[in-house]
């Protein structure tokens, strides 16, 4: 972990910085981590702190159950907290940019909404308070995406973009409130928090799918894919702890 | 207007409370008074500026331009230009992204349809003259208003141009109303388990999140999903609220769509 920047509130002389899961060494495929349950859509591959100058990072790859040719590959970096210059700032503000690495198909002002929104998820999930007087900046690169008919599925991928920026910052070793994880049903996102009773974000772009639906029915069906996306999560964080001890 | 954080928490407070207390006395579901005119430019097809009482003015037009559909298929195009904003800030990239999609996937394209050939392809351009709350709300009302007294030139010539090819000519001064179906978009903040409509720039600084609501055909249509309205308050919300707040505008955006209308 870089510890070059940790001045904001340092705490006992003596103090250790708090060292999160390393690197697992190289993956190897289809075995331990390869995670997934019967009942899910998912299978979820995943591997933190793959980017070594970053203070946290994730690599995500989901492939759906029900459409074989879903799959999203998404690379997480989070940089921070490191000092602001300027005006005084009692809470760190955060950023988050989002690229496609390899081929472009997604339009610009569409990316533009997704990272406004995932900024909105996360300025509610972190523990902004913690980090005075600095920024923490979140690189999304998409490595790829199919969808089978569609050249692209947004909604997997901003899915895949709240998991992915939360298990690089339990790499990075910032406070979070709470392990937010995504749930998707029928092209309806909703991100939560809190075992579920809080809703940090919601996204409902195409009601061509769910227009009969009440929204109450569709937060609940997307609740059980985030209780499934969570569980992974957080096997996966214990499995990889109990490794590196 | 910048709060002090005491300023702040006395705001927030009263909003928490039940029923939320608003700085400007409104009640949960009451919008700001705002002005409305119409077909004010004369070198467009439609214009319209909004005043909402705290300043906000909005001004858009619209204009038509005769193309070839098979070439052209987004009929509609629709460009922001906030005062204060460069075009690339995210605000306004955003703002102009959902309502050029929203635009294009929800009206009905075949209104614009000329002849076989050719259609209409309209371009709305947004002018934020001064805004000081989140102005989407505001944008969608002034576009839903320009667009209702938008008139087309008439067409003389044949429908069919497909095997004859013939350019559309049209009547030197005879329009036609266009006739489209709009989508307006409603901005809601949600403060605890309040949810008010319309939210003012203080009322926005400390909300725990907002909410954006789309109305069409006479139902909540997306898009509909969470929005920032400050970086400091944010916080997760009960899913209820949700609920309460697609409750709140299929019980509001029919009268409002009634005052637009009249």
């Amino acid at each position: 972990m870089n510890i070059t920047d940790r001045r904001r509130i340092l705490g006992p002389a003596n103090a250790k910085p708090l060292v999160f899961d390393k690197s697992m060494g190289p993956a190897q495929r289809g075995e331990s981590e390869e995670v997934s349950s019967e009942t899910g859509n998912d299978a979820m591959y995943i591997e933190n702190g793959i980017v070594g100058n970053s203070n946290g990072s994730s690599y995500l790859e989901v492939k759906s159950r029900i459409n074989d040719k879903n799959c999203t590959l998404l690379l997480t970096s989070v940089y921070g907290p490191r000092p602001s210059r300027g005006a005084f700032n009692a809470k760190a503000t955060l950023s988050v940019q989002f690229r496609e690495v390899t081929l472009e198909k997604i339009p610009a002002g569409q990316l533009r909404e997704v990272c406004t929104f995932l900024t909105n998820i996360f300025n509610a999930v972190v523990n902004l308070e913690r980090y005075p007087k600095s920024g923490i900046d979140i690189f999304l690169s998409l490595i790829h995406s199919s969808s089978g008919p569609q050249d692209y599925e947004l909604e997997s991928i901003i899915t895949t973009c709240v998991n992915g920026i939360t298990l690089a910052f339990v790499d990075a070793g910032i406070e979070i409130l709470d392990t937010v994880s995504a749930g998707m049903y029928k092209k309806n996102i909703t991100a939560f928090m809190k075992n579920g009773t809080e809703v940090v974000g919601f996204w409902k772009d195409d009601d061509d799918n769910s227009a009969s639906e009440g929204i109450m029915d569709i937060v609940e069906k997307c609740k059980e894919h985030y209780l499934q996306n969570r569980k992974t999560m957080i096997e996966y964080m214990i499995r990889s702890s109990k490794s590196s001890n | 207007m910048v709060m002090s954080l005491t300023e702040k928490r006395y705001l927030q407070e009263s909003l928490l409370s039940k029923p939320p207390v608003r700085p400007d006395g409104r009640n949960a579901e009451q919008f700001r008074p705002i002005e409305i005119f119409t077909d004010f430019l004369p070198t467009s097809n439609g214009s319209s500026k909004i005043v909402a009482s705290d300043g906000t003015e909005c001004v858009v037009s619209v204009k038509c331009k005769v193309v070839d559909h098979a070439i052209e298929k987004d009929l509609i195009v629709v460009d922001v230009d906030i005062a204060g904003r460069r075009d690339d800030s995210p605000l306004v990239q955003e703002i102009s992204s959902i309502l050029n999609r929203v635009l294009l996937l929800q009206t009905d394209q075949e209104q614009l349809r000329l002849t076989k050939k050719y259609s209409f392809k309209l371009y709305i351009d947004v002018l934020v003259l001064s805004s000081y709350s989140h102005p989407l709300t505001l944008i969608s009302f002034a576009i839903y208003s320009a667009l209702n007294c938008t008139q087309l030139p008439t067409l003389i010539s044949s429908k069919d141009d497909l095997d004859v090819a013939e350019l559309p000519t049209f009547h030197d001064y005879d329009m036609t109303e266009l006739n489209i179906a709009v989508p307006i978009m409603f901005t809601l903040a949600i403060c605890g388990q309040n949810v008010i409509v319309d939210p003012a720039s203080s009322e926005s600084d400390v909300a725990s999140n907002g909410i954006l609501v789309t109305w069409y055909n006479d139902k909540v249509a997306a898009p509909v999903r969470t929005i920032g309205l400050n970086e400091e308050y944010t916080r997760g919300i009960n899913p209820q609220s949700l609920a309460d707040s697609i409750q709140l505008i299929e019980a509001l955006a029919p009268k409002v769509l009634g005052a637009l209308d009249s």
